[in-house]
């Protein structure tokens, strides 16, 4: 790692990349100008070639760049694995299915069902790539089943026009004005982890501003999401951005520990019990430790509070360890920590069946009307249900998308037959595509409308008919784009009627995660990392929710409280769960703790209030069970490990007074 | 060397397995020189990844295509 550090530094002697090249606008046009080179470099060779349909390995120049060669890398590497997946499934439905055509239409849309149900199970290019491998299967295999007899040198064709694509966007993004991803992730998390100690500072301040807080809470779980996203695409870049890998997920995981610790503290400081009932022994409507009070409730106050502050600098002091270490360039000898990230089932289904259904209802236009262009609509709108399912508000993108093609049409209208009849060979052609070409790429750069130039840049590859001899025909064009609005249409309609995936949906999903990971939790056999995991998966999922409600402030203040109720009850699980593994422990106290921890495994399975206040005041029991064996003990260990499990089971029956507000507000969301 | 394999009954260039096979054999090797910070003696690390790439496939691709 040491290498991979100090490399920077002795290469920018020789070349200092000038400050301007950074700028919004340089990045824009560099980019601009380095994929349309890619996209005429794959052109010509396919030209060169005598490839079939030379369009696709220009469309997938453009599909695949990104402004950081990371980026470029990683969609590649899964744009590669969804093809070569989709092409077999295509093998398989062209050649045993063919002369079957609505039974045929009927596995396509199972079988993109499928792959946008798995597409949710994981995130970034790998989502991706399970969608390609959907819809890839609907490009190709459609003319393929049309056309049985040379479906096998279609399938051959395309992957190849693919994958020269691929390749052509691969080399020009690492070889030429190269943006390498690395050093922004190392700035990214380098800003999360310092910004995660100011965090933990402010929320333990009782004087600190409420909206502040949240704003910044707010803005952490951004960061976090970035940070994992970007982390996942710099693992292509390099055998050195390989190695960072485990460091900055480290620093990462430290950054959300803190944050975690500081955030549980918060909670027993100033959080009070909503309608606190018969089982607490702590008072009605007090804070865990901020209220002074008597006997029993005064020394557990003093012991969560003293086990905070340890907590949280312990978790200080690893998070400062790790940046130390990082910027030395020296690895931490601690294992590495694989954690797999939620997934909602429900979500995923309702994805899958909304796209088998859009694949089912424009292929019944076009077996009815028997249309010319009903392909092209099928295609458009498998493609648009499966990749906008998962962006927030994805009936407005699509619009957005409609209008995008029809104000793209011009341009692309006046490039195809205005422009490229008055090219006479390649560079003519060149010169004829760069205006419209340049200009796509550019939007492509703009962080807010990349997509809209993406979309642009598709549509002319798709609706134009760029080969060695070219044909132009305005009639076909024009039903070629009707095809391409009918497709987004139908995507549109349902994807504001079939169970639209509102911020009140949103928001009940994530707390039904919350609660059904948290029973994993308490039920978990690697405990160490367990935690470590849950806290993770959390932000992530937080980050997730909050970009679709990030419309309505009150749900997702909302949101937040329940992930910090069920952060504060998984922190109170991990604190128990390693108490009672503790050497010196007495035995009825384990039985009492493993107990009360299976028991909370199987009510968080079934959860209700009434179980959870059940769960709570066995909590509490133990906790005063353990503080009556202390008190009676002389075995200084043993009195050390009984401490642990007061403020474990204190502070666990105290999350889970508040883990009830989840189940509260969930069902009265549902009522209304 | 036999200018196409038969892979369950297609016939696939063998340079193109060697491809992907070289690919397989590359990134141990890359992995390894970046360890002993070997591309810190280049200005542009990619392409003189490339460039071994390039010497490595193609060289395989000619001796093989000499046996």
């Amino acid at each position: 790692m040491k290498a991979a550090i100090v490399r920077a530094p002795s290469r920018n002697w020789l070349f200092k990349r000038p400050d301007w090249l950074d700028h919004q606008t340089a990045v824009g046009l560099v980019f601009a100008v380095k994929t349309f080179a890619a996209s005429l470099l794959a052109l010509y060779i396919a030209f060169w070639a005598g490839l079939d349909d030379p369009r696709w390995s220009f469309l997938t120049v453009f599909v695949v760049s990104q402004p950081d060669s990371g980026l470029v890398l990683a969609k590649s590497f899964y744009r590669i694995l969804g093809t070569i997946a989709g092409v077999l499934a295509t093998i398989a439905l062209v050649f045993g299915l063919a002369q079957y055509g609505e039974l045929f239409v009927a596995v396509l849309a199972v079988w993109i069902c499928f792959c946008n149900f798995a597409a949710r199970a994981v995130r970034n290019f790998a989502s991706y790539g399970f969608q390609l491998a959907g819809y890839t299967v609907a490009i190709i295999g459609i003319p393929a089943a049309l056309d049985p007899s040379g479906a096998y040198p279609l399938l051959l064709a395309r992957f190849t026009e693919i994958s020269l694509g691929i390749i052509c966007a691969a080399l020009v993004s690492r070889l030429i004005l190269v943006r390498e991803l690395s050093p922004k992730l190392i700035e990214l998390v380098r800003a999360l982890t310092r910004r995660a100690d100011s965090f933990a500072k402010v929320l333990l301040d009782a004087d600190a501003d409420a909206e502040c807080v949240a704003a910044e809470r707010s803005e952490l779980a951004k960061a976090y999401l970035d940070v994992q996203a970007m982390q996942r695409s710099a693992y292509f870049e390099s055998a050195e951005a390989r190695v960072l890998d485990q460091p900055l997920r480290r620093l990462t995981q430290a950054a959300v520990e803190l944050c975690a610790m500081a955030e549980a503290a918060a909670s027993h400081r100033f959080g009070s019990l909503p309608q606190l009932e018969e089982n607490s022994f702590l008072g009605e409507e007090v804070a865990l430790t901020s209220k002074p009070s008597t006997g029993d409730d005064a020394v557990v106050a003093a012991l969560v509070r003293a086990a905070d502050e340890r907590d949280i600098e312990l978790a200080r002091a690893r998070l400062r360890g790790a940046m130390a270490a990082f910027d030395r360039g020296e690895d931490l000898p601690q294992p590495k920590t694989a954690c797999r990230l939620w997934s909602d089932p429900v979500a995923a289904v309702l994805t899958g069946l909304r796209s088998a259904l859009a694949v089912g209802i424009t292929s019944a236009i076009w077996f009815a009307t028997a249309w010319p262009n009903g392909p092209a609509a099928v295609v458009v709108a498998a493609v648009v249900c499966s990749l906008l399912a998962s962006l927030e508000q994805p009936d407005k993108i699509s619009m957005a998308a409609a209008a995008t093609v029809l104000i793209a049409a011009v341009p692309v209208f006046v490039t195809q037959f205005h422009l490229m009849p008055l090219a006479v060979d390649f560079l003519s052609m060149a010169v004829a595509l760069a205006p419209l070409m340049l200009t796509c790429g550019f939007i492509m750069a703009q962080p807010q409308i990349g997509p809209l130039g993406l979309l642009s840049a598709v549509y002319f590859a798709f609706a134009s008919n760029i080969d060695n001899v070219m044909t132009y025909d305005a009639v076909a064009f024009l039903n070629s784009s009707l095809a391409i609005l009918v497709g987004i249409a139908i995507a549109v309609v349902l994807f504001a009627t079939f169970f639209p995936e509102t911020p009140a949906f949103a928001v009940r999903r994530f707390r039904r995660q919350l609660v059904v990971h948290l029973g994993y939790l308490a039920n978990a056999s690697r405990r160490a990392t367990a935690l470590a995991c849950y806290r993770g998966a959390l932000c992530e999922q937080l980050g997730a929710t909050l970009a679709r409600v990030k419309d309505e402030p009150k749900v997702a203040h909302e949101c937040f409280m329940s992930a910090r109720a069920a952060l504060s009850a998984a922190q109170a699980i991990g604190h128990l769960r390693s108490s009672i593994n503790a050497r010196m422990m007495p035995p009825a106290i384990v039985a009492e703790g493993s107990r009360l921890l299976a028991r909370l495994s199987q009510a968080l399975r079934g959860p209700s209030i009434g179980k959870f206040s059940g769960r709570a005041g066995e909590a509490f029991a133990l906790s005063r069970h353990a503080l009556a064996t202390a008190r009676s003990s002389t075995e200084m260990e043993e009195i050390e490990a009984l401490r642990g499990i007061v403020v474990g089971s204190a502070t666990l029956g105290f999350g889970l007074m508040r883990a009830r507000m989840i189940l509260q507000e969930q069902s009265h969301a549902s009522r209304t | 060397m036999q200018a196409e394999l038969d892979v369950l009954g297609a016939f696939v260039p063998a340079i193109a397995a060697w491809f992907v096979l070289s690919l397989a054999i590359f990134v141990p090797i890359d992995a390894v020189l970046t360890w002993r910070g070997f591309y810190r003696l280049f200005w542009h690390a990619p392409l003189a990844r490339l460039a071994l790439f390039a010497c490595l496939f193609c060289g395989g691709g000619l001796v093989m295509a000499n046996h």
